[in-house]
């Protein structure tokens, strides 16, 4: 189960699901079952739109995003500039296109990171005594009471603006629910009759652990990572509609959002561009990690 | 029944208090001196600031003191309902707080109502008509809501409803005391953008757990009896179906208040939310605390609620 899941498998390999096979193979099953239905590959695709967005920016984008020009500033959609320009005459669309850079950037280390910690730290709390295990746990509860984007908000309003403390304030944010997940399935698996079995061989605990357990995780994780780098995006664009979040001039979506609301009337697409990159990225993101829970999830081999 | 009661009584006080703790020392251990923001605003007024004033406001501010002692004096002062007085407005926060808690708790509360009535309905319809048009167009759109940003969903219904068709006021908000029309003609879109993603989510968990409901072998014993549509859709289905719905509830409200931090200042609604949002930016840091406690902890209020009620609906809870 734990090895078949590997990201990144090429999708030809499950087209051949309806015949016979020699071999029972669950990567295949989870492939096919995850390419069997129109909304994951639809995820898939807008995900790989925009990772490329993200790669080839500077090569796609039009002008440089922040230019000015002030001569032209406001300037409704042409072919000069597809989505017009802003107040100050920067180019919107490649304003767009790099601010996929920074999204997707601060979702994917979000992510990383509060997994690390958070399952590092669930690992910890299933595995030890009762009172680190309640100081762990409670203190999660305590997290999980806060609104994530109240807890961003606040870490982000106190450490100040800029890229590092914006992907501090949205980890703290992200890391209660990791911990509170990791705990509860390390604490379910290790009543499964192979976990017993390698503790009455006398494998020690730390070994119980890695090899046993956190193995076990692995599905539910990768579906929680892919769920969370769209909510961390969602959080992010929340923080600079805000005027929280990244410092200008780098362009972010929350706050060309924002900037663009003043000119709603007269230059709507100055506002609905930005927002809608957000959308697309976090339904994305969102359509992949339903297919991938379908896919991992044990309980309906054979239903789907 | 009565030992779980107590038994989740207790857990709550203990992330009241793990909470309180949380946000007091968020609020002193990160970088940027409140007094000193203070000071230089004075300073625009009366260009007066000597050290001794530092020292004369921290003491003002109790903020001399070592941090427990501080943390007492600051859970001793709730007790009395006093949550000391506002920097910038010069004013208690209490009354700051008291005269805009209504406001987001009228919004938070049709919120909560508008998402949890319309999300379980469409997700019943989704369920019960799986695969038609019907329930896949519902689900798409759930798919939507739980994906767009409120404040970008809030711009496209303002530019919608109140700049092209002027359906509403944009902004403000008006007591439904005072007129009830316009009230609700102005909290009819903030309200909306508030409940969306409640809305979704309810919409996809409803219909989930009512499809797992429906595999279930106590219902195809219902129909294989011959009970009627409507008796095992009401009286089996359902009931059992919504039990998860009510654990989500808590999740529902936080997600209320805090999408009016951010509805609030998008429509210029003068509710906690607002009144946070810039605190925060101001650096006023006594009403951050209080507004930020008063969150969280209606919100721990609303989960031991959830919690209890979850024991009382699903007996398996209660014996852990």
């Amino acid at each position: 189960m734990a090895d078949s899941s590997l990201p990144g498998a090429p999708p030809d390999e499950a087209t051949e699901w309806d015949k016979p096979e020699k071999k029972y193979s669950e990567f295949k099953r989870t492939v096919s079952v995850f390419f069997g239905r129109p909304l994951p590959i639809v995820g898939l695709v807008i995900i790989s739109i925009f990772i490329i967005i993200t790669i080839f920016g500077p090569w796609i984008a039009p002008y440089d995003p922040l230019e000015m020009d002030v001569m032209n500033s406001l300037a409704h959609p042409s072919s000069q500039h597809l989505l017009g320009t802003d107040e100050i005459g920067r180019d919107t669309l490649s304003r767009v296109i790099y601010g996929a850079r920074t999204s997707l950037f601060i979702g994917i280390v979000v992510i990383s990171v509060s997994v690390a910690i958070g399952v590092f730290l669930g690992l910890v709390a299933a595995n030890s005594r009762a009172a680190v295990h309640h100081i762990i746990m409670r203190i999660t509860d305590g997290l999980m009471a806060f609104p994530s984007i109240l807890l961003a908000l606040l870490v982000a309003g106190l450490l100040g603006g800029g890229l590092q403390n914006i992907i501090i304030a949205l980890t703290v944010g992200m890391i209660a629910p990791v911990i509170r997940i990791t705990c509860g399935m390390a604490l379910s698996i290790r009543e499964n009759d192979y976990v017993i079995a390698a503790r009455a061989m006398g494998t020690s605990n730390m070994r119980i652990m890695l090899s046993e357990i956190l193995p076990n995780c692995f599905a539910p994780i990768l579906v929680m990572m892919t769920m969370g780098i769209g909510s961390v995006i969602l959080a992010e664009a929340g923080l600079s509609f805000l005027g929280v979040g990244i410092t200008p001039p780098t362009p972010v979506w929350g706050r060309m959002v924002n900037d663009g609301y003043k000119f709603l009337l007269t230059n709507p697409e100055q506002s609905f561009a930005p927002g809608l990159a957000v959308m697309l990225v976090v339904f994305g993101f969102n359509m992949m990690g339903d297919g991938l829970r379908d896919a991992l999830d044990p309980r309906l081999r054979g239903v789907v | 029944m009565v030992g779980y009661i107590i038994r989740r009584l207790f857990m709550g006080l203990i992330v009241i208090i793990v909470v309180t703790i949380l946000v007091f020392l968020l609020i002193r251990l990160l970088p940027g001196d409140p007094l000193l923001v203070y000071l230089t605003q004075q300073q625009y007024r009366d260009t007066l600031y000597d050290p001794a004033q530092l020292a004369q406001l921290q003491q003002r501010f109790g903020l001399d003191k070592p941090l427990p002692v501080q943390y007492i004096s600051w859970i001793g002062g709730m007790f009395r309902g006093d949550f000391g007085e506002s920097i910038t407005y010069q004013q208690p926060v209490s009354k700051l707080i008291s005269q805009r808690m209504p406001v987001t708790l009228y919004l938070s509360i049709i919120g909560a109502i508008f998402a949890t009535v319309v999300g379980i309905g469409f997700g019943i319809v989704c369920a019960l008509r799986r695969g038609t048009w019907l329930d896949t167009v519902l689900t798409f759109l759930a798919n939507i809501g739980i994906t767009v940003p409120s404040f970008w969903a809030a711009i496209l219904l303002i530019y919608l409803f109140g700049l092209k068709l002027h359906w509403v006021p944009i902004g403000g908000y008006t007591s439904p005391f005072e007129d009830f029309l316009l009230s609700t003609r102005r909290i009819v879109l903030p309200v909306f953008c508030m409940a969306l993603f409640g809305l979704a989510a309810n919409t996809r968990l409803t219909r989930s757990c009512m499809l797992e409901v429906i595999a279930q072998d106590y219902i195809r014993t219902a129909w294989a009896k011959g009970l009627k549509e409507r008796v095992i859709v009401l009286r089996h289905t359902i009931k059992n179906g919504l039990i998860p719905i009510v654990a989500n509830t808590g999740f529902l409200v936080a997600g209320l208040f805090g999408g009016s931090v951010i509805i609030e200042t998008l429509f210029n609604i003068n509710g906690v939310g607002r009144l946070l949002t810039t605190a925060l930016l101001g650096q006023d840091y006594l009403i951050v605390q209080a507004s930020t406690l008063l969150f969280v902890g209606l919100i721990t209020l609303s989960n031991i609620a959830v919690d209890i009620s979850y024991g009382w609906l699903d007996p398996r809870i209660r014996y852990e």
